[in-house]
């Protein structure tokens, strides 16, 4: 029997960006990859940079700046809202279903 | 045809000679409760009393249809409405209908179709007393949370009047600054001038604490708790607190600014150099401190070394420069002049 392999969930790793504003890559918020150090393009040192802004951050631990996370979890609760609203109506039109087959059994 | 489930007893209009005449809801449960508590009103009474009242009343109107049971229609065509009064009746269920046949000897008629209406079963009366006064508890817990959504309301109202008063005491000083200039008389301008820095202060105190309290909402990310922030999202409550350490941020600035310039006026020097080290200060505890929390919250900021608030932050050396420059004593050039003739002009 044939297996197949579960894809691994993509994991957002952080990216560095160019911090001279006079540079092209600036201007146009291009993304590197964090094993690079220098921009290929003025060769100014690269830095950690928010996906969605490209914030300067201090460090790479995080890969968006502090009020894009606060978004990310606005979403993600949002999401959370609207699926248990669907799961709980979902619920209830089983149990709904179920009462009207029993009844429907009775007669 | 009706078929009652319950055999109800019949009422007795002596019962419910007692009964208060005012037919609101509050009235209605508050007559219920007595009734429960003393047990002096029996279960006829009350009954006769719900049926007396369901003219006016939509709450006791409920309660008819449940007292009178179940109702079954028959649709009968005229020959067998004639034998109705001698036929005996049998309800039959086939594939959920329900058919009644009427016996003629050991046989059974024709079917008839039968469809339920109105309730099946009729509600006790302990059952009316509860929804009666759950009707009354769930108008009155309406009525709180209006009346909590009105305190909220007032409660930002006297919010933002606070806010508008720090921001009318800079206007207030600002305009004193400016009607001093237009003044020739000295004793006066230097009145104005002082009730203008007086102003300033106030205005600048306050403001400068509801900065450092916006400041530490983002820094211990308050945000996250749905409680503090009010129902809102992370983003808008981030916003908020954001626009507050601006506008807070550009008043306090001007009214530093306009202190150094009213002493400048009454040509006091040392108090001058003074307000500048006082607003270098702020800067150095709410601007350079918590620079990373600014930078990382505010979306005009983008983090480089010239972003707003890194310019901001630069701020302290110069004033830190103008104070010592202000501070130091003047200094005196002795010049030399060549020639035999010192300070004496040339004959022609």
């Amino acid at each position: 029997m044939l297996k197949f392999k579960e894809a691994p969930m993509a994991k957002e790793t952080p990216s560095k960006g160019c911090p001279n504003p006079n540079c092209a890559c600036h201007k146009k918020k291009r993304f590197f990859p964090s094993t690079l150090t220098f921009c290929p393009d003025c060769g100014e040192k690269l830095v950690y940079v928010c996906k969605t802004c490209y914030k300067q951050l201090p460090d790479g631990k995080s890969v968006y700046c502090l009020r894009h996370q606060a978004a990310k979890k606005d979403r993600k609760d949002k999401t959370l809202k609207i699926g248990a609203g669907v799961a709980a109506a979902a619920g209830l039109l089983t149990l709904g279903l179920f009462e009207l087959i029993k009844n429907k059994k009775k007669f | 045809m009706r078929q009652k489930k319950e055999s109800l007893p019949v009422f007795n209009s002596s019962d419910v000679s007692d009964v208060p005449t005012c037919l609101s809801e509050d009235s209605l449960l508050s007559f219920c409760l007595e009734a429960k508590q003393t047990e002096t009103l029996s279960q006829q009474s009350l009954t006769d009393f719900i049926v007396k009242v369901a003219q006016s009343s939509e709450v006791a109107q409920n309660f008819v249809t449940a007292l009178k049971g179940g109702k079954y229609v028959l649709d009968l065509t005229a020959s067998q409405q004639a034998g109705l009064a001698s036929g005996a009746l049998k309800l039959v269920q086939e594939r959920g209908q329900v058919f009644a046949q009427f016996r003629n000897g050991n046989l059974y008629g024709s079917k008839i179709p039968v469809h339920a209406e109105g309730m099946l079963q009729a509600a006790n009366t302990q059952q009316m007393m509860a929804m009666l006064e759950y009707q009354a508890l769930s108008q009155k817990l309406s009525d709180v949370s209006d009346s909590l959504v009105d305190i909220a309301s007032d409660i930002k109202e006297i919010l933002k009047g606070q806010q508008d008063d720090r921001i009318a005491s800079y206007f207030s000083g600002l305009h004193l600054c400016q009607e001093a200039q237009k003044t020739h008389d000295p004793t006066l301008r230097s009145q104005l001038l002082a009730e203008a820095v007086h102003a300033l202060a106030d205005s600048c105190n306050q403001l400068t604490l509801k900065m450092q309290s916006a400041i530490s909402y983002l820094k211990n990310e308050n945000y996250d708790n749905n409680k503090l922030r009010k129902g809102k999202t992370r983003e808008a409550a981030i916003d908020e607190q954001v626009a507050i350490i601006h506008q807070c941020f550009g008043f306090i600035h001007q009214s530093y600014l306009l202190k150094a310039a009213a002493y400048a006026a009454l040509n006091e020097k040392e108090a001058m150099g003074q307000c500048f080290e006082e607003y270098g200060s702020f800067l150095a505890r709410n601007v350079k401190e918590p620079l990373p929390t600014l930078q990382a919250y505010d979306e005009r900021d983008d983090g480089t070394k010239m972003s707003l608030w890194n310019s901001r932050a630069a701020l302290t050396t110069t004033l830190k420069a103008l104070t010592t420059s202000l501070k130091a004593e003047p200094e005196v050039v002795y010049v030399k002049i060549q020639g035999g003739s010192h300070g004496q002009r040339n004959p022609k």
